[in-house]
């Protein structure tokens, strides 16, 4: 977890950040690991279709992930879908600093939570990228209900593959997660599949939050 | 002889009620101070600068122990200091951290004034009801918005996040007049947002909604029939206060 991108998500330019935010965050990821409980898991799927209006289908369950995945996906011969999360204890954590404690710390806590579950999906990511390579197998980006356009309904369809409360996550009937710090999603592996660096540029959502993450995490 | 002494003690009395005028004035100014750089009381080590002094806790005390009225206390000292840090936000001097220690530093100073609010001392400009829309529990753009709204002087009822248009409808009923804020911070939940602004609409017409939230623009506002968009949380604060005007 990088100083840098913490300080440009505080929305701070570089080397900007006034006292005493540098020491918070330093105290904050030194103790986060205590109330951090990182579970997560993908199931691998060989058969499924991608057809004309980017309708997917899986195990017979229907998904809509728009044409930018779908793009990116098509190619696949396998699809991974993943369940990652922080556990519920950083969002505990930084919900009492906000109420109770220091504003300031609660929302660097919520910050960070954010960071430690993309960073965690990320080593995951690696992890499915070492054994898809055995094979001769790439893998493309991840991408979640509600990346790009994908409606986060979709998520219902995705947590009804796997097993009831895998690794402690629930849905709400708005197709919210709980742990808050959890992310699902697909992961294409194939031979002509690729990773690009910025995914973002296939998506026409001009004001989306998650471009603006995006080109923060991919500044050297 | 006696009206010498009459003159006399009328000029001490002007200079001892501009004296004291001058201490309440320095006091509110040092409370709008304290609201705007965070400083919540005297132990708050924040900011660094301000380290051992009184904060917006101990001195809003003072001002009603030194016989300030409420609403002083809180229009000219409270709301010029928020004001201040909705600026600074919107031109990017403060960022999300430093508000919430200013608005933490208001909440501290509020609380000495709710009594004053509930006896009716205290006038709110209006209510306020606000909510992250359904599916969405993205809270810290709300929360933003909810304290600097909080600290122009309105009343602010919070419903929270992932909130049901059925919910928004019963708390708007039982509000008349009440001006409704809606915030979303996916693109996905944006679509909700729609829903929740027509159905309020379809039900109560004249009800004025704001809407805001990192992927919106004006020309989505316009497309979804919402009354106002704002980029900041500043820009809800100066629409509102036209309501009123």
């Amino acid at each position: 977890m990088k100083m840098e991108w913490i300080e440009s998500l505080l929305g701070y330019p570089e080397g900007n950040l006034p006292e005493p935010i540098p020491g918070v965050i330093s105290s904050i990821i030194e103790l986060a690991p205590e109330h951090t409980d990182i579970q997560g898991g993908y199931l691998i799927m060989d058969k499924f279709e991608i057809h004309d209006e980017y309708r997917m289908q899986v195990d017979g369950l229907e998904f809509l992930p728009t044409k930018a995945i779908a793009h990116q996906v098509r190619a696949s011969e396998k699809l991974a879908f993943f369940m990652i999360t922080a556990g519920e204890g950083i969002t505990t954590w930084s919900q009492r600093e906000l109420t109770e404690g220091d504003p300031m710390a609660g929302y660097i806590i919520d910050l960070i939570g954010s960071e430690i579950v993309v960073a965690a999906l990320d080593r995951m990511q690696d992890d499915l990228a070492g054994k898809m390579g055995k094979d001769g197998f790439k893998i493309t980006n991840r991408y979640s209900p509600g990346d790009c356009g994908w409606p986060v309904t979709d998520q219902q369809k995705l947590f009804s593959m796997f097993p009831e409360n895998f690794c402690g996550i629930t849905l709400s009937e708005s197709s919210l997660m709980h742990p808050i710090k959890s992310v699902s999603g697909i992961i294409g592996i194939g031979k002509e599949v690729k990773k690009t660096a910025y995914a973002c540029d296939l998506c026409e959502m001009e004001t989306c939050v998650y471009r603006y993450r995006k080109k923060i995490r991919s500044t050297p | 002889m006696a009206d010498k002494v009459r003159v006399r003690l009328f000029f001490l009395y002007i200079s001892d009620w501009k004296t004291n005028i001058k201490i309440i004035m320095e006091l509110l100014e040092q409370l709008s101070h304290c609201i705007e750089f965070g400083k919540i009381n005297q132990a708050s080590p924040y900011p660094p600068d301000m380290k051992g002094q009184d904060g917006a806790d101990e001195l809003a005390k003072m001002a009603l122990d030194q016989g300030v009225g409420a609403n002083d206390i809180l229009q000219k000292g409270l709301v010029p200091g928020m004001e201040k840090v909705g600026l600074k936000f919107r031109e990017n001097k403060v960022f999300v951290p430093q508000v919430l220690m200013s608005a933490k530093a208001m909440s501290a100073a509020m609380v000495h004034l709710k009594p004053f609010f509930a006896s009716g001392e205290v006038e709110r400009k209006g209510k306020f009801v606000i909510c992250t829309v359904a599916g969405d529990l993205h809270d810290i753009g709300k929360n933003l918005v909810s304290m600097m709204i909080e600290g122009s002087g309105w009343e602010v009822i919070d419903l929270g996040v992932d909130v049901s248009t059925e919910k928004l409808l019963e708390t708007a009923k039982a509000n008349p007049n009440c001006v409704v804020g809606l915030s979303a911070l996916l693109t996905t939940t944006m679509n909700n947002m729609a829903k929740t602004v027509r159905e309020i609409k379809a039900e109560l017409p004249n009800q004025v909604v704001l809407v805001g939230g990192a992927p919106l623009t004006d020309d989505f506002r316009k497309e979804i029939g919402a009354d106002f968009y704002s980029p900041d949380p500043q820009g809800a604060v100066e629409y509102l206060k036209t309501l009123v005007a």
